[in-house]
This record gives structure tokens, sequence and C-alpha cells, in this order.
């Protein structure tokens, strides 16, 4: 025992520096290590989380980006077709007008000779009219008699029967 | 090499330090040696270093006729005070606005804490490294602050002269290095152990982990090994002691006895105090790392025959 103390072994000053520890431990691990280490994990979590919420957020617009593609495809698609109809249209609109235009030349060829046809059988009758009034008048002077004008007429008609009988031959 | 001579400042340092080299030379013991004592030799009249294994009592509290038993405040056990704290207000300044982007000392606590974590996380495993922490890095930063605080000026310096038993008079410095004292050394060796043993029993549950000491299934040899099992814990107390002590103890000699023999030239005495500054860290890294690893070992099941054994 006495060599003992004599290094310096005294059981006071070791209990007292054992319980000097055991403070420390306890008041160090309540200041500094739990509130410390909560911090250390909390940064880590939250590092962990936005790292996370970065991945999501990359696969999301890598989606969004996928779909708008897709959109526009359609949308060219579409428009392509429509494109496609409206000439379509057009062009069957075209042929319409053009067949409708030819069908009012058509008709209106149409009336123009019968019109004409109508002139010339009017003309023609008034011709024959103004014929037969100038002969009349003609055979009155020829045989400077006055005959009955019923007599007259029929012999007259007659007369342009055959000779329209002959002229008719003629052409 | 002359055109380095020829400059005014290294050529006063050399001056300098000649001049201090020889009056501590002449003027201290070694002079005292040489030439005799009252002669030229040892004009500076120092006194013999005080250099004494047991701490000195600062306030006795309770004389008691066995020294073992007087129970003292002594110079180490305030030191200790000091350390803790230095330790306790570091650790309220760091932590009182704690901010998730760090700053200043918050930070510096940080960087240094999760290094020290993810190195014992490294060793011992993830969830174990987080039961041995607080311990291990405890016992780190205070034998580490403990050694650096001894190296300060006015420790082993300042102090009083007391009247001894026979008349002559004894030096009482007021700080010394708390881990040049036995008892903080042992202190720490001892609840080393006690968290050592107690984490086995509470991972491996005490008949298990008794079986390692106590080994009835192993025949002769297994039970020759668990009596060894057993001896070699009861060493480690007794080698973590005497290495921190011893290494602490002699650098504080080491100090002392420099400052005597060559007084003025403080060249040596830097010299020493760097390596003391080395010294006084690599042991406190030591003290810890052995805990973690006796720790690490003592929670794993042994197979038969895994006996591991690490001395420095």
């Amino acid at each position: 025992m006495e060599g003992l103390a004599q290094i310096g072994f005294n059981l006071p000053g070791l209990l007292i520096q054992v319980f000097n520890f055991i403070i420390l431990l306890i008041i160090l691990r309540l200041v500094a290590y739990k509130p410390i280490m909560r911090m250390l994990d909390e940064r880590s979590a939250r590092v962990k989380e936005s790292m996370e919420r970065v991945e999501q957020i990359k696969l999301e617009s890598a989606r969004t980006e996928e779909t708008i593609r897709a959109q526009m495809e359609t949308a060219r698609r579409e428009g392509q077709t429509l494109i496609a109809q409206a000439g379509q249209t057009g062009d069957r609109l075209k042929e319409e007008a053009r067949q409708e235009a030819r069908r009012e030349v058509e008709a209106l060829m149409v009336r123009a000779r019968s019109e004409i046809q109508m002139e010339r059988d009017e003309a023609m009758d008034e011709l024959r009219r103004q014929f037969a009034d100038i002969a009349i008048l003609a055979a009155e002077k020829v045989i400077n008699e006055s005959l009955n004008r019923q007599t007259h007429q029929r012999l007259i008609d007659e007369v342009l029967e055959e000779s329209l009988k002959s002229g008719g031959n003629k052409n | 090499m002359l055109g380095c001579l020829t400059r005014p400042l290294i050529l006063f340092l050399l001056f300098f330090f000649l001049v201090t080299f020889v009056i501590s030379v002449v003027g201290g013991p070694l002079g005292a040696a040489i030439f005799g004592q009252g002669s030229i030799g040892g004009f500076l009249h120092l006194e013999k270093p005080h250099i004494q294994l047991a701490a000195e009592p600062i306030i006795v509290v309770a004389e008691n006729h066995n020294p073992f038993l007087t129970f003292a405040i002594t110079n180490t056990v305030i030191t200790t005070w000091l350390t803790m704290a230095v330790l306790v207000v570091l650790a309220l300044v760091a932590t009182r606005n704690m901010r998730l982007a760090p700053r200043g000392l918050q930070n510096l606590f940080e960087v240094v804490l999760e290094y020290a974590l993810n190195l014992v996380e490294s060793i011992a495993g993830k969830e174990n490294g987080r039961r041995f922490f607080p311990v291990v890095i405890t016992i780190f930063i205070y034998v580490v602050l403990n050694n650096w605080l001894g190296l300060l000026p006015g420790f082993g310096t300042l102090g009083i002269f007391v009247a001894g038993e026979h008349g002559e008079r004894e030096f009482f410095p007021f700080f010394r290095g708390a881990n040049s004292d036995i008892n903080t050394p042992l202190s720490l060796a001892l609840l080393s152990a006690f968290f050592v043993e107690y984490w086995g029993i509470s991972s491996l549950g005490l008949r298990t982990y008794g079986s390692k000491f106590i080994n009835l299934r192993g025949g002769i040899i297994g039970f020759m090994v668990g009596i060894i099992e057993a001896i070699s814990e009861f060493a480690r107390i007794i080698s973590f002691t005497f290495r921190l002590f011893g290494n602490i103890f002699a650098g504080e000699v080491l100090v002392i006895v420099g400052l005597f023999l060559l007084p003025l030239f403080f060249v040596t005495n830097n010299i020493i105090s760097l390596m003391e500054l080395f010294f006084g860290f690599i042991q406190a890294i030591i003290f810890a790392a052995l805990t973690l690893v006796f720790a690490t070992l003592a929670v794993t099941a042994h197979g038969p025959g895994g006996h591991e054994e690490a001395h420095h």
C-alpha cells in the first residue's frame, strides 16, 4: 500500500477522476453529441430527400416531355389529314363548279338555238304573208280584173302551194 | 553558404542562439558540474527540478494516516476540472444556436464529430458504432485536451513553496497535466474496461459473454484459454493505465529536465514541446481506438479459438 501511494495511487483521487469523467460524458452527451448527431442525421436525411426529389422531378419532366412529343405528333398528323381533306374538298368544289358552268352553257346554247329557230319561222311566215300580198297586188294589176276575193285567195294559195312544192323539190 | 551568412538577420539569430546556449551551459547545472559550484559555473543558481510521481495536494480535505486514503484536491484534479470546463463551455457555445447550415464553432464540432463518427462506424459497424461513439470520443477529447493543457506555460511552473516534513522547501505547482497523475489514466482504464464488459454482456447476454472466460466445453485447453482471456482482460487495464501515464509523465519530466539543463536555450524546449504535442495526440488516439477495438471484440461472438489481443 505504501508503495502504491508513492507512485501516486490514491483512492479518493481515483474516485474523483472516475466521477469527473462520468459527469463530463453525461454533460457532453446532452449538450454536444445528441444535438449534433440529430443535426447530422437531419441533414443527411434532408440531402437524401432532396436527392430523391430531384430524381422524381427528372422523371416527371421526362414523362411530360414524352407526352408533349406525343401530343405534337398527333397534332401534326391531324393537321396533315386536314390539309389533305381541304385539298380534296377544293378539288371537288372545282369540279362541281366546272360541271355547273358546262350545264349552264349547254342550257344557254339550247335556248339560243330554239330562239333562233322561232325567229326564223316567224320571219318566214312574215315573208310568206308579204309575198302573198305582193302577188295578189301583182295579179290584180296584171289581169286588171276584179275577181272575187275569195277565188283569188284560192288561186294564190294554189300557186304558192305549187311554187312551194317546186321550191321544196328544188331544195 | 557564405552568402547566406552575410545576411544580418540570420547572423544576428545565430549569434543570439550561440550566446544563449553558452550562457545556458556555463550558467546552468552543466557549468556547475564542470567548473564546480560557486566559481564561474552555475551562476544562474537554479533550483533543483521538482519531480514527483504523486500529484501534489493543493487542498487537503481529509487527512488520513494512510496516504492511500487521504482525500485531497490535487493539482491534477484542478486541471481535470479546467479541461471539463473548457470542453463544456466549447460544447455549449457550439450548440447554442444550431443551424442546418452550420457556421463557426458548430461547423468545427460537426466536422470533427462526423469524421470521428464515420471512423467509429467503419470499425464497429453502424449500430454498435452509434452505441460506442459517445464514450470513445469523450475519452479521446478528454485525454487529448488534458495532455495539451499540461503543455501550457504555467503548468508545472506556477505554484507555491511549502515547508516539507523535514524543513526543506517543497514546490507545489497549482496545475499539472492530469494524465501525469496515475489516478486519471487508471480511472479512464477502469471506465473503459467497465464499458467494454457492459457492452459485451448487453449484446451477447451474460451466459454467452461469460463463456468466453469460463469455458467448460472446450476441454482443458478451452478452460485454460478462458482463464488467459480473463487475465488479459485485467492486463488491459494495467497496460492502458501505464501506457498513458508513462508517456505523459515522461513527457513532463523531459520538459522540466530540458528547461533545467539549458535554461535560456529555448530551442530545446520548443522541440520537446512539439514532440509532446504530438505524443499527447497519439496517446489519446491509442486510448480511444483501443477502447473501440476491445468493445468491438467484446460484442462479436467468439468462435472456438478466436482469440485476439492488441497491445502497444
